[in-house]
């Protein structure tokens, strides 16, 4: 049976480990093998995009029709209200600053 | 009979003449709503006390403008709905899931101080599938609305709760957002109006991003010139969004009203109407082009050719686009996190886990889905055939729409295939997807779009009859001519004025 699935479905429950742990969400055992087959279903569908032709079109289309507003690069202080306010958002923190674990 | 059952432009002439106050109109959306929760579950928050404090000061400052004959803005004292994904200052704001549950936002997205500076009175927070990812609210970590036609089927989505709140009563008008076509189909399922602004017309900040490249900040009213006031109360340019448009705002009142649709030519996309579509709405929305024609309108045959991609296309960019976006839920800067989860009594050994496990106990199934297909689509060596391929096929469907504008002023089309579908119908995510169908292209397109009712239809699997949307797409940044449009179609018409029975 689980050969049979892997067969038909784009995704194996190792290929969705793999894309969960670049996304950083870790999954139940029920969950690797729901998604890999919910995500295979739409990766099929969308397999559909490879009868276009786009020979003719190039790059990304967005970038050309719309122009970015830009500013300068300045930096602007926050009033101290909203910035207590940030903090306090935060689960963890410590003396106005948020507490994470060591990174290094 | 209860205020919020009146129109922003009725509602603004009771205040003007003093037939009621502010206070009276919050206290009849607030006595509605308490109502009306049980049966439709419109909002995840209700701010009860904030709302009558807005009242109060809105009638102060409205009895001090009339007075010195300055006048009110046409949105002072109107009670609104907020989808819960657009910050309100020291409200929660969920976007209906749980790794937000407790979050309060820190400052007003642009669109509430924007309406703050003309008085604003919100009602409450409403209800959407989890980040706006789904078409019914079925998607929220705390359970889905219900339509007010009939109980058992869903407002549509992902701004259902603005829907419902709106058709069933609870707030005069809403706003909401519209990324793939949320605002429009809840609009077309609820009997309302839907509006979604040109792409940049509205300032995103402050929004909870989901797409970036599409968000669109919209509108929930129950007709066109709401619509249109709405929509003038919360546009311009903005620097604190790098995508909003420079471009000046028009009166969108001041053109609406037009004797006849005489010289306007709307196009009819022939891939809107094909199979799939169920045979009474398409009846419905050929009525309605009827009607446009007899004022004056030549209808034009158009085709889009790349109609049938615009789906697959969006379920790669908007993943991609939800997988950047919803990094920044990591357990550490606001939300939920794993270590301060008293349920959770494990050692939380490093970082990493702090992460992987915040994630993958704070977001839903959906999210979750749509984090990974979008992480995929953009990971090495997916990119081109997936990203890249989607942009450029994106692309085209843009050219499609651009080549159709040469010819007509606008398209009209249906908004769904379908009239509201009962919750649990759709039982895989593909299925939840292809209810995008014909909203999703005009997003990618970064179009303007409005759902207005046009007729009601049983549908196949019941007895009561439910509201059928036409969806008007607008030239970019031609939002004017397409109300105008929309409001000679609604003149005509007496579909916008029906009440569900909340039953």
């Amino acid at each position: 049976m689980a050969e049979e699935k892997s067969k038909k479905e784009k995704l194996s429950v190792q290929e969705v480990e793999h894309i969960a742990d670049l996304a950083r969400i870790e999954l139940s055992e029920e969950e690797k093998s729901k998604y890999a087959g919910d995500l295979s279903a739409v990766l099929n569908y969308i397999d559909q995009l490879s009868e276009v032709d786009t020979s003719n079109v190039s790059g990304i289309p967005h970038a050309a029709t719309i122009v970015n507003s830009v500013r300068e690069d300045a930096a602007e202080d926050c009033d101290a209200e909203t910035k207590k306010k940030i903090i306090e958002s935060a689960p963890l923190k410590e003396n106005g600053y948020i507490k994470v674990k060591a990174v290094l | 009979m209860n205020l919020t059952d009146l129109t922003i432009e009725e509602a603004h002439k009771g205040l003007t003449e003093k037939q009621f106050s502010a206070l009276d109109l919050a206290e009849s959306a607030l006595k509605a709503i308490k109502k009306n929760e049980e049966k439709l579950h419109s909002f995840i928050t209700i701010t009860e006390a904030e709302t009558l404090d807005a009242a109060k000061k809105a009638d102060k400052r409205v009895v001090r403008q009339l007075a010195d004959g300055s006048g009110i803005d046409l949105l002072a004292g109107i009670p609104a709905a907020i989808k819960d994904n657009i910050l309100v200052k020291d409200i929660l704001c969920t976007a209906a899931s749980k790794i937000l549950a407790n979050y309060r936002a820190a400052y007003d997205a642009t669109v509430i101080k924007k309406l703050k500076a003309q008085n604003f009175v919100m009602a409450g927070k409403t209800n959407l599938d989890a980040f706006a990812h789904g078409a019914s609210t079925e998607n929220s970590d705390f359970g889905p609305s219900r339509n007010p036609w009939d109980l058992e089927r869903t407002p549509g989505g992902s701004s259902g709760g603005s829907a419902s709140a709106v058709a069933g009563g609870e707030a005069i008008y809403a706003l909401g957002t519209d990324t793939g076509g949320s605002i429009r189909c809840p609009a077309s399922f609820c009997g309302v109006v839907g509006l979604k602004p040109t792409y940049g017309r509205v300032s995103r900040y402050g929004l909870i991003s989901m797409t970036s490249s599409t968000d669109c900040p919209s509108v929930i009213a129950k007709t066109v010139r709401d619509a249109a006031i709405v929509l003038a109360g919360i546009a311009g340019f903005d620097k604190k969004d790098s995508t909003s448009a420079g471009k000046t705002v028009p009166d969108y009142l001041k053109n609406i009203e037009r004797k006849d649709l005489k010289g306007v030519k709307i196009g009819v996309p022939d891939e809107y109407f094909a199979e799939g579509l169920d045979k009474e709405v398409g009846q419905a929305v050929r009525e309605a082009l009827r009607i446009l024609e007899e004022q004056g309108a030549e209808l034009v045959p158009v085709s889009l050719p790349h109609t049938a991609y615009a789906v697959p296309v969006y379920y790669i960019i908007t993943p991609s686009e939800i997988s950047a976006n919803l990094a920044r839920f990591d357990g550490i800067k606001y939300g939920y996190s794993i270590e301060t989860d008293k349920n959770f009594k494990d050692d939380i050994k490093n970082l990493w886990e702090v992460y992987i496990k915040s994630r993958g106990a704070g977001f839903g199934a959906e999210a979750k889905r749509r984090i990974m297909l979008g992480t995929y689509a953009l990971s090495s060596g997916y990119y081109d055939a997936y990203y890249l391929k989607a942009q450029k096929v994106r692309a085209l469907i843009r050219q499609d729409f651009d080549e159709a504008f040469k010819k007509v002023d606008c398209l009209v089309t249906p908004t769904e295939p379908h009239p509201a579908f009962k919750i649990g119908a759709n039982s895989t995510p593909l299925e939840m997807y292809l209810e995008d169908i014909f909203v999703c292209a005009v997003s990618l397109a970064g179009l303007p779009a409005i759902s207005v009712p046009c007729g009601m239809v049983k549908p196949k699997d019941g007895s009561i009859a439910l509201p059928v949307g036409m969806q008007i797409i607008g030239k970019a940044f031609r939002e004017a001519d397409m109300l105008a449009i929309a409001n000679s179609y609604e003149k005509a018409t007496g579909w916008h004025k029906m009440k569900p029975s909340l039953k």
